[in-house]
């Protein structure tokens, strides 16, 4: 049985290692983690070891997931023990943090200027963020930020951007390019490296100057609405990982939104969310403060 | 004393009008951006946005003034009617009190107020919510 070793990688404060039996799907984890490839790998031995092994039997063959020698899953299918892992990689990386105010956003950069969108699943992070780091924007993350106590900084989780089935034809150029056996590991999602997307597309961390909450309603007039900063701090809240437990998370947030500019943003229309973002980057605000289109 | 006593003797009911000094919860926390406050209630894990107005009242509130005291200040400063501004400000901190914002009125405190307790609040509150978490594992 061959054996192989990915590289070590972090997730906020999840440190880990994968061992597979299945070097072509080894390499695959290897090219989609490669943003959050551990600075300290050479310390190993600190990290968690996942173990997705085939288990062969007489009629068919199942696939075993583990986690630091704990039986996490036996999967029929190889890309539902391969979506486990992915899923509980981004669980340990929120739970774990105990350092950082965790928020469910994606997170972005441009100029020097960072931006939150804070909004529970489905409402268009990921592909809004796809969309604006294939125009220069610096990416984050598209799932959790981590907001630094000692100087409000979001830093960067800089997971591959997991592309829902019902975007892929607004992101086609976005496809990954992987062996034909290994299609099927797509399910319902693409897992794209954002330096797939443009080779400098990470940023380690920034200053937050925007949050702008972004909802998805398929038809809807695209629209950019200010939002105050109480409201936009209760936002932050809602969508907290751990604000509840997270000792001054008011005033650390507080904060962090004092000198951020704050909008709730309806998308209809992908292009025109972009166009919108990128005004706002320029502050070019109509009277009424917001655009429609 | 026998117990029966106890039973016979209710605790006096709190009555929030002109000569009420009203004070804020310890454990609430606050925070003001841009001449709105944001509370946080660790214990229920609530959060309510306050309008200016409110906002205003809210900042008052520190044990040392009686509501009427506290709406002619306001009437002064903001130079508006009086009797239109005292009745705001009993209709806030009565909303404060029934979301238990208030010392006295906290929610082992309401308990002792009955049933007929006003529930009206400064805004809906944010419901207590469950950790988040990131969508379901894969059915295996």
């Amino acid at each position: 049985m061959s054996r192989y070793l990915t590289r070590s990688f972090r997730a906020i404060e999840h440190r880990f290692t994968i061992e597979l039996d299945n070097p072509s799907v080894g390499l695959y984890l290897d090219d989609i983690f490669e943003g959050l490839i551990d600075a300290r790998e050479r310390e190993a031995g600190e990290s968690d070891r996942y173990r997705l092994v085939s288990v062969i039997g007489p009629e068919t063959t199942q696939y075993r997931l583990d986690w630091c020698g704990m039986h996490l899953a036996t999967c029929a299918e190889l890309e539902l023990a391969v979506q486990y892992l992915l899923w509980h990689i981004n669980q340990l990386a929120v739970k774990e943090s105990q350092k950082h105010l965790l928020i469910h956003a994606a997170g972005l950069e441009r100029a020097g200027k960072g931006i939150l969108l804070p909004a529970p699943q489905e409402a268009g992070k990921t592909t809004l963020s796809a969309a604006l780091v294939q125009r220069g924007f610096g990416y984050l993350t598209d799932e959790a930020v981590a907001i630094r106590v000692a100087d409000q900084r979001a830093l960067a989780y800089p997971k591959p951007l997991s592309v829902d089935r019902g975007s892929w034809c607004l992101l086609r150029n976005l496809e990954p390019e992987i062996p034909p056996e290994l299609l099927r590991l797509h399910g319902e999602q693409w897992q794209v490296p954002p330096q797939r997307i443009r080779t400098d597309a990470i940023v380690a961390s920034t200053a937050v100057h925007y949050i702008v909450s972004p909802q998805y309603i398929a038809g809807s007039p695209t629209k950019l609405l200010r939002l105050s900063r109480a409201e936009a701090l209760r936002l932050l809240a809602e969508n907290s990982f751990n604000f509840h437990r997270f000792p001054s998370g008011l005033k650390l947030l507080a904060d962090v939104v004092r000198l951020a500019s704050c909008y709730r943003l309806t998308m209809g229309s992908l292009t025109v969310a972009c166009e919108l973002m990128e005004e706002v980057m320029t502050e070019d605000r109509g009277d009424d403060g917001y655009r429609r289109a | 004393m026998m117990a029966t006593d106890v039973l016979d003797d209710p605790q006096p009911e709190v009555v929030i009008d002109g000569d009420f000094v009203p004070l804020r919860s310890r454990s609430v926390e606050s925070v003001e951006l841009d001449g709105q406050a944001v509370l946080y209630i660790e214990r229920s894990n609530t959060m309510h946005v306050l309008n200016p107005t409110a906002t205003v009242v809210w900042s008052c509130l520190d044990g040392r003034g009686t509501i009427d005291e506290i709406a002619s200040d306001i009437s002064a400063v903001f130079e508006s009617d009086p009797l239109t501004v005292r009745m705001d400000v009993l209709s806030v901190v009565r909303d404060f009190a029934a979301d238990g914002l208030l010392i006295g009125f906290e929610p082992f405190d309401l308990e002792r107020l009955g049933p007929n307790t006003p529930t009206t609040g400064t805004d809906e509150g944010s419901e207590p919510s469950p950790p988040r978490i990131l969508g379901t594992p894969p059915e295996t």
